[in-house]
Formats: structure tokens, C-alpha cells, sequence
């Protein structure tokens, strides 16, 4: 069970299933519980060419998010499986 | 005659005398010793010496002053119309120029002047319609008010008993509601005050004062089906409060104030033999009666009313989804009602695609709650309204255990969130 709570600095890894690390860009595109939408800026993980992972993402809504990676290269632009995040109020 | 026994006595003489009665022909004439008349004679003496008895008639008195060719009206007349003005005419009336017409009315002698004679006056006949007269009359001669007074009616006067007065059923809309003083923008309520009706008088009431062998047995047994029926269902069918006005309620049935009130009851799906007849007849009902079956009728008719207002399919169609509606309302319940196995899911750590599943679920059943409940709101307009509300307040009561339910999932995620760990950092699959 995975616990994300308002205004919590966490980062965020995604699996995209395959070796990235050709790409020029990476990032996670998001959907906020409001319908607000936008990307971090992501990188590929040294150890694991299979993850990209944003920095210290704050979470400002609850209610249930959407995120999704893309990648891009100069012969490609691609993005992955939606996923679906629950960012619940704290105390 | 005066007595002379106490005879004024003369400086002349202190001696008494008696006075003389000298007979010139019939005529007695009182002389004063000496032969000359005084100043001292009384009019008795007078009269007797022009002939004339005490008995005589001033007639005759004016005969002998040569005014035979006058009589006291003309005399009158002269004086009045040489001397007086119209105000001073009105002032001897005891009238001013704004005295009402009532009032004149009265100094003429007229207030026991039948409505026949009156009629006679204006020109009219009795058969003529109200509308007919008060647009014939002067409008500053007779009002509707004088009218209904003249008949013997006043202005709250009920319907029945202006009909009671050999009016028809063929009086308009408009001079029914007059005679209720009332107008079109008057409220429906109003116009129910006026004819004292209530509203929770139920078709028990109605077949205990009609004539149940003037209904058959089929009308009367889906009648009895009506018994909570109110007068508040029929207002409903027509989309109406009672605080719409009268003219609403005509536009909604079609019909204007120039309609006469028999169509309106025909409208109602009152006939006219069921209620105008009756008080025309004057057959064992008074006006209280009448207005009570006024009143009813409205409210047995209905079902008669609804049904070519609602096509029956699409009736049947909104109580089947009803009632669809309230079975999977049902299954709300049980769901929720199996709480335990929410808690069970939250407890077996599921994960986070399952509860949010399983939250979609819900909401999708709150979808399905507001749908019923709209569907419930727009059958309420039907006769099983009443039926279907008592399903509403078990659906709201439900939601509340719904409510409920939420609370008992907010609890079992917090006791959750307390045994959990920190986490700063989160994995998910999102496999391009």
C-alpha cells in the first residue's frame, strides 16, 4: 500500500519495461485530481536503464492523480501506461 | 268655537255686555257693539264669516281666493324650479353630488325595488347573462357590487349560491370570479379559501355525500384506490402550487376567463349534470354540499385527469424503472451493509488499483442513488407518488447508511496510515 499524503516531497520511479537510456528527454507527465496537467523533468537511473525517476515531487492535491512517462529521441517520442495515484490529507 | 263668556271688556265701559250674533243669510258675522269689526276676531269667527265651517278643506279656502286654476304641486313646482338650484335640490334630498348611486337608490324609494323591476328599468330581461347587463348599464348606474347586492348575494358570496339564484352553469369564468371577488392573478389558494374548501378532505368524504348509484362499481372501486388522494396531487398533475394564480391554472387547462365555468368543470372532469344540475334541482343538497363535491371532485378525477396528461406506457415505463431503481438501491445496502469485507480488503493490504476500484465502485453507485432518486422525483408526480415517496425516505435512509459506510472506510484507512512507513519514494510500472 503505497501512502502519499498532501505536500509530501517524494520521488517518483517509474518502470517504462525497456532501456532508455539512448533518449534525450525524459519526463513524467501528470494530471492533478483538479485536472490540471504539466511534466517533471526526469532521468534515467544509472543502475536500472529501465526507470526514469523525478526529484523531490510535491504531491499539492489529494485526490487521485495520474501520471505517465515519456521519453523522447530524435527518432522516437513515446510515452507509457497511465498509472493512478492516491494522495490522501494527513492529520 | 271660542267662548265668549270671558269677552274682552271695552275702555268705553266698564259694564258687561254680551256681543250681538247678527245672521246675514248662512254666514254668522261677530259684531262688536256699535256695528264696526275689530282686529279682535279670532279665525273661527273668520271662517264662519266667509261661509266657511272648521271642516272645509283648504281647497275650498283656495277656491275662494280665485286660485282654482292652481293645484299645490304646481305651486310647488313653481317655487322650487324659480328659487332653488341643483345643489340646493340635492340638499333638500339630503343629498350631496358624491352620494353613491346606492343612496339616490334609497331616496327614490328604490331599495325594495325587485331585481325584476330593476331589470325592467335598465332595459334588460331576466334572462339575460350578468355579462350582458353590466355591459349594458351604465357603468355609473349599477355595478357588479349593486348587483350582487340586488340579488341579495354579497361579494363572498360562494358560486354555488350565485348559481342557487337561477344563474346557469353558462355565467363565465370571469363573472364567477367576480362574484368571488376575485381576479385571474388571484392565487389558486385564495380562490380554495373562498369556496371553503380544505384540502385534506379524502374520497371517503366524497362517497359518504354522493349518491354512490350515480358511480358505477368499477369508477367507485378505483375511486376508493384515491383515498389518500389530495387536492395537492391534482395541483401537482398540473405542475402548480397553490400559490399559483387562478390564471396559471387556466392557461395550464387551456382556458381563459371568458370560458364559461361549465367548461372549466368539464375540464375538471366534472360534468355539469354531476354538480350544476344538483343545485339547480336543489335535490338534497345545500350550497355546503355542493361545494364539498366541488372540491371532491377534483380529487377523484384525478386519475381521469393524469391519464390523458401521461401516456400509460410512458407511465408504466417510469414505474418499472422505479422500481428497477429501488432493487439496485437494495444492493447499495447489502454492499454496504458488508462492510466487513471492505475492511477485510483494506486489512489484506490490497493494492492501491483495487482500492481505488473499488472507490470508482461507489461512486458509481452514488450515480446510481441520484438517478433513482431523480426518477423518484419525476414519478412523484403520478399517483403512486404517494407510495413512492415513502420508497424516497427509505432511499435517503439508505444513503445515510451509505454515509456511514464511507465513515467506517475513513476509519479502517486511518488505522492503516498509522501503521504505515514513511515513504519518500514510490515505484510504479508505467511501461512504454
Amino acid at each position: 500500500m503505497i501512502n502519499v499524503f498532501v505536500g509530501d516531497t517524494v520521488d517518483v520511479v517509474l518502470d517504462v519495461g525497456c532501456d532508455v537510456s539512448s533518449t534525450s528527454v525524459q519526463k513524467i507527465k501528470y494530471k492533478k485530481p483538479n485536472g490540471e496537467s504539466g511534466a517533471w523533468d526526469a532521468t534515467v537511473l544509472g543502475d536500472n536503464p529501465t526507470k526514469i525517476k523525478a526529484d523531490n515531487v510535491v504531491f499539492d492535491r489529494a485526490g487521485q492523480w495520474e501520471i505517465q512517462a515519456y521519453v523522447e529521441s530524435p527518432s522516437l517520442k513515446s510515452h507509457g501506461k497511465i498509472v493512478r495515484l492516491l494522495v490522501k490529507v494527513h492529520l | 268655537m271660542a267662548n265668549y263668556s270671558g269677552c274682552p271688556v271695552t275702555k268705553k265701559s266698564k259694564t258687561s255686555f254680551r256681543p250681538v250674533r247678527t245672521y246675514i243669510g248662512h254666514y254668522a258675522v261677530m259684531r262688536a257693539p256699535g256695528g264696526a269689526s275689530t282686529s279682535s276676531y279670532t279665525v273661527d269667527s273668520l271662517l264662519q264669516a266667509l261661509g266657511l265651517s272648521d271642516q272645509v278643506a283648504v281647497d275650498a279656502l283656495l277656491q275662494k281666493q280665485g286660485l282654482e286654476a292652481l293645484n299645490i304641486d304646481a305651486l310647488l313646482q313653481k317655487a322650487l324650479l324659480s328659487s332653488i338650484t341643483v345643489d340646493g335640490l340635492l340638499k333638500a334630498l339630503g343629498l350631496t353630488t358624491s352620494s353613491t348611486v346606492d343612496t339616490l337608490l334609497q331616496k327614490l324609494g328604490l331599495t325594495s325595488t325587485t331585481i325584476d323591476s330593476l331589470l325592467k328599468k335598465l332595459g334588460v330581461s331576466t334572462s339575460t347573462t350578468i355579462d350582458a347587463i353590466i355591459g349594458a348599464a351604465p357603468q355609473e348606474f349599477i355595478t357588479v357590487d349593486t348587483l350582487i347586492k340586488k340579488l341579495d348575494l354579497s361579494t363572498s358570496t360562494t358560486a354555488s349560491a350565485l348559481l342557487s339564484k337561477q344563474l346557469t352553469s353558462s355565467i363565465t369564468i370571469d363573472t364567477f370570479l367576480k362574484a368571488l371577488d376575485l381576479s385571474t392573478e388571484s392565487t389558486i389558494d385564495t380562490l380554495l379559501q373562498k369556496l371553503a374548501l380544505t384540502q385534506g378532505i379524502s374520497i371517503d368524504t366524497l362517497l359518504t355525500t354522493t349518491q354512490e348509484a350515480q358511480l358505477s362499481a368499477d369508477t367507485l372501486l378505483s375511486k376508493k384506490q384515491l383515498v389518500q388522494a389530495v387536492i395537492d396531487t391534482l395541483l401537482q398533475s398540473f405542475g402548480l402550487e397553490e400559490s399559483a394564480t387562478i390564471n396559471a391554472l387556466l392557461q395550464r387547462l387551456n382556458l381563459n376567463t371568458s370560458y364559461s365555468c361549465s367548461a372549466l368543470l368539464q375540464k375538471l372532469q366534472i360534468t355539469v349534470e354531476f354538480v350544476i344540475d344538483v343545485v339547480l334541482s336543489g335535490l338534497a343538497y345545500d350550497i355546503d354540499a355542493l361545494l364539498k363535491k366541488l372540491a371532491l371532485s377534483t380529487i377523484w378525477s384525478v386519475d381521469a385527469v393524469l391519464t390523458p396528461l401521461l401516456p400509460f406506457e410512458k407511465k408504466l415505463e417510469l414505474d418499472s424503472r422505479a422500481i428497477e431503481g429501488f432493487e439496485e438501491g437494495s444492493e447499495v445496502t447489502e454492499r454496504l451493509e458488508a462492510g466487513s469485507e471492505v475492511v477485510e480488503e483494506f486489512e489484506a493490504g490490497s493494492g492501491i488499483t483495487e482500492g481505488l476500484e473499488f472507490d470508482s465502485e461507489v461512486v458509481r453507485e452514488f450515480e446510481l442513488r441520484s438517478e433513482v432518486i431523480g426518477e423518484l422525483a419525476l414519478s412523484s408526480k403520478m399517483i403512486q407518488g404517494f407510495e413512492l415517496s415513502s420508497k424516497m425516505i427509505q432511499g435517503f435512509e439508505l444513503s445515510s447508511k451509505m454515509i456511514q459506510g464511507f465513515e467506517l472506510s475513513s476509519k479502517v484507512i486511518k488505522e492503516l496510515e498509522q501503521s504505515s512507513k514513511i515513504t519518500n519514494k514510490i515505484e510504479l510500472d508505467s511501461w512504454l
